[in-house]
């Protein structure tokens, strides 16, 4: 295991390395001059090439890659072109609030999804499936954009329960948390009640119940286990996705996390930041994936790594 | 239940805490990006500007140029200034702010290339102290602008830490958000916050609830109508900013580089039609760059003549390809942009919108890829601004004149009026300026859009300055 382990993490290397090496290439197809962000509107020429050499950006692609590698090896990830803070500081910044929005998010995604996915398995065909299966269609539908605002509306202007936005207390997670973890939640109902329902028509589970077990104890006690495969991959995918940032609803909800953070990076083609906040979140996806991959040892003992 | 019973505890006991009496909180649309003044390019940031720091001269509400730290200025000769500092100002150290210390700011900028504002100057030879409150600045030549130049907060370096000397002192610095704070009894507000907003129904939402008292310049017209419109406890003040939208057209396009087209592009368009259904009043007409009230304004212009009829019949007989105006890529700019497009279609010209990313758009604007574009300029205090804009050597890259627009009279003009210190006739000069690009057409000037403030009832009286900085706040008592 620990051997896997170490295989998979040196996978990591070559991962890393193309990522940014693609990141890299795109950013410097794509139109626009980072000086005119630094410099401002009024910048001679004169000033313009000095900064430019300063910051190593009269250099060729490979060149400005090569050198961003070595520095990676020294845990350097540069300065933000912009406002000369270390990008890692900026990260930093972001870090916390991405990490704490994207479990709070996940618990609402699993927590919802497991519950709505298991009553519909377990009354299957029952009005409440049916009702509770339009609802969860309903959430798949409805995009981001539209429900924050929404709930913006109803809870913090009409109702005064909840803040606008911000991350200053619990009371700020609630909106946001809902928002990211209702539509996440709507995939993962449906993955437990089609994987619930798959399983419980299996052998084990007739005998289970031939045993004289009621159909909630069936469920919980030996379906949940073996439908938890397919369960824990939607759920993994789902908290890389989260990691990365959610673009829109850190915007609604005003949000400092990486997302933002990566999308005010690009507007300014601040290089140094977005090759940083990328790096994050593709590190992300990858332990993420590491962690789902170990846990299925956990969870089904016949899955062995070598 | 139990878990329900328990969350409900923990949120109700993390309950947003009341806001202090003295302490505002201001909503942003875009970042602070450097609280430098060195680095300082964009609006927020310059607008926080003199809030941290002292500088030399200020603007007034008008816009109008004062000594601040400066008591007395006098032009030795037309390349040098005396200035006489007031007694009194300090740094928030405690350290007396002296003549030796603004030597050291301005000959920080003459050393290193790496400051955005060093293009202030640019011009700029030397400085001589004289004694502890008498300084003079020489120049290479002859710039009688260069007194703004000197509205640039002053500072002392300690260990890499920036000492202001105005009025507030930073206390927290974020991605997200600046809190500012004094202990100056006759200010009032000893705390002002400054929230980074980037969604704009957000920060309406924010200013609804209360949990922001002051937005300025950061809410889409409509919105500012509904709230207008609507009962509620906020108050509106709209009065004319510092600012002229225009369309800029690229003269190396051969149809547009035609005198005739670019008049008939002028006479089918009705920004006054705009003014009132987008921005519902919230602008006033342009007939040029400076706004009706600017000392240099040339009186005899002429208001922008709406007529498609005579803008066909000048377009008659003439294979009129399809022309596209960029625009970056800002909602309600992109909906004006589709507004004066349906104007031009009207005339028989299709003109296709293409919004950009403001990356892709200055590269287009600089390169002149674009064959019209639609922006706005901000914050110009000084006629010579029009040098920058149409001088023939400000051709990018050495200048802002992206329509790549020549006239010779024209240049000769503005640099004569860049060297010439007499108002009066800078005045005489600036009006013949005006004239000729009235004439020309190097832009096509729409409106200068109204400075808007929607404020709760603690600032109920508050007034925005004309350049859109946040000074009215140090002056505002209730």
């Amino acid at each position: 295991m620990i051997q896997y382990i170490c295989y998979r993490l040196l996978l990591l290397v070559p991962s890393i390395m193309g990522v940014i090496t693609i990141v890299a290439i795109f950013l410097h197809l794509v139109p626009g001059d980072p000086l005119d962000q630094i410099l401002g509107p009024y910048s001679t020429e004169q000033q313009k090439i000095e900064v430019r050499e300063q910051l190593g950006l009269d250099q060729s692609i490979f060149n400005q890659v090569f050198s961003y590698f070595t520095s990676l090896l020294q845990a350097d990830l540069g300065s933000s072109l912009l406002s000369g803070e270390p990008v890692i500081s900026l990260i930093q910044e972001r870090l916390a609030a991405t990490l704490s929005l994207a479990l709070s998010s996940l618990f609402v995604s699993v927590w919802a999804g497991l519950t709505v996915g298991f009553l519909c398995a377990l009354k299957e065909q029952s009005w409440l499936d049916l009702s509770l299966t339009s609802i969860v269609t309903l959430a798949l539908a409805i995009p981001n954009f539209w429900l924050g605002p929404m709930l913006i509306y109803f809870f913090s202007i009409q109702l005064k329960l909840f803040p606008v936005s911000g991350n200053d207390s619990l009371l700020h997670f609630v909106l946001p948390s809902l928002t990211l973890g209702l539509s996440l939640s709507a995939v993962l109902a449906r993955m437990t009640r089609t994987s619930l329902l798959e399983n419980v028509s299996q052998d084990y589970a007739k005998v289970a119940k031939a045993k004289g077990l009621s159909g909630t104890a069936v469920l919980l006690k030996h379906v949940l286990k073996n439908s938890s495969l397919s369960i824990l991959t939607i759920t993994g995918l789902q908290l890389g996705v989260l990691l990365g940032g959610s673009i829109i609803t850190e915007q609604i909800f005003d949000w400092p996390g990486l997302g933002t953070l990566l999308i005010d990076a690009i507007h300014s083609r601040d290089y140094p930041l977005i090759q940083g906040c990328v790096l994050f979140i593709a590190l992300g996806y990858l332990f993420v994936n590491l962690a789902v991959d170990l846990l299925y040892t956990y969870l089904d003992p016949r899955i062995v790594y070598e | 239940m139990k878990l329900f019973t328990f969350l409900s505890l923990l949120l109700l006991s993390c309950s947003t805490p009341d806001q202090a009496e003295d302490e505002l909180v201001v909503g942003l649309d875009s970042r602070i990006r450097s609280i430098d003044p060195r680095y300082a390019t964009d609006a927020n940031s310059q607008y926080i500007e003199s809030l941290i720091y002292c500088s030399l001269f200020e603007f007034d509400r008008q816009a109008q140029i004062r000594g601040q730290v400066v008591s007395r200025y006098h032009w030795i000769d037309e390349k040098s200034l005396s200035l006489e500092l007031k007694a009194g100002f300090q740094f928030h150290n405690g350290e007396a702010l002296t003549a030796a210390h603004i030597k050291d700011v301005f000959d920080n900028f003459l050393e290193s290339n790496v400051y955005p504002r060093k293009f202030a100057f640019h011009n700029l030879q030397s400085i001589e102290i004289i004694d502890k409150r008498n300084i003079v600045f020489h120049l290479k030549k002859s710039e009688p602008s260069f007194l703004q130049n000197l509205v640039f907060g002053l500072f002392l370096e300690k260990e890499d830490q920036l000492i202001g000397c105005g009025h507030y002192q930073i206390d927290t610095k974020n991605s997200h958000e600046l809190i500012l704070s004094s202990n100056n009894p006759n200010l009032q507000f000893q705390k002002l916050k400054f929230k980074f907003v980037k969604d704009v129904r957000t920060r309406f939402s924010k200013l609804q609830r209360g949990e922001i008292d002051l937005i300025q310049n950061a809410l889409n017209y409509d919105l500012v109508h509904i709230l207008d419109q609507a009962e509620n406890s906020l108050y509106i003040s709209s009065s004319v900013g510092l600012n002229t939208a225009y369309i800029g057209l690229n003269f190396r396009d051969p149809f547009i580089a035609s005198a005739k087209v670019r008049q008939a592009l002028s006479l089918a368009i009705s920004p006054q039609k705009i003014i009132d259904k987008m921005f519902y009043g919230h602008a006033i007409a342009a007939t040029g760059l400076l706004l009706p009230t600017d000392p240099y304004h040339e009186e005899s212009l002429e208001s922008h003549v709406y007529d498609p009829s005579l803008a066909k019949k000048l377009l008659t007989g003439l294979d009129i390809p399809e022309l596209v105006l960029a625009v970056p890529n800002d909602p309600f700019r992109v909906q004006v942009a589709k507004a004066l497009a349906e104007q031009w279609q009207q005339v028989g010209v299709n003109v296709k919108v293409q919004s950009m990313d403001w990356g892709k758009f200055k590269n287009d604007v600089d390169h002149g890829v674009a064959q019209m574009w639609l922006l706005k300029w901000t914050g110009f205090k000084d006629p010579d601004i029009l040098r920058y804009l149409f001088s023939s050597k400000s051709i990018p890259p050495d200048g802002a004149n992206r329509g790549y627009y020549q006239n010779k009279e024209l240049d000769q003009l503005l640099d004569l009026a860049a060297s010439t210190l007499d108002s009066e006739e800078r005045k005489k000069l600036y009006g013949k300026v005006q004239l000729i690009l009235s004439d020309d057409l190097p832009y096509l000037f729409l409106w200068h859009e109204h400075n808007v403030a929607i404020k709760n009832n603690r600032l109920k009286d508050y007034q925005i300055y004309l350049d859109g900085r946040f000074d009215g706040l140090l002056e505002y008592r209730q």
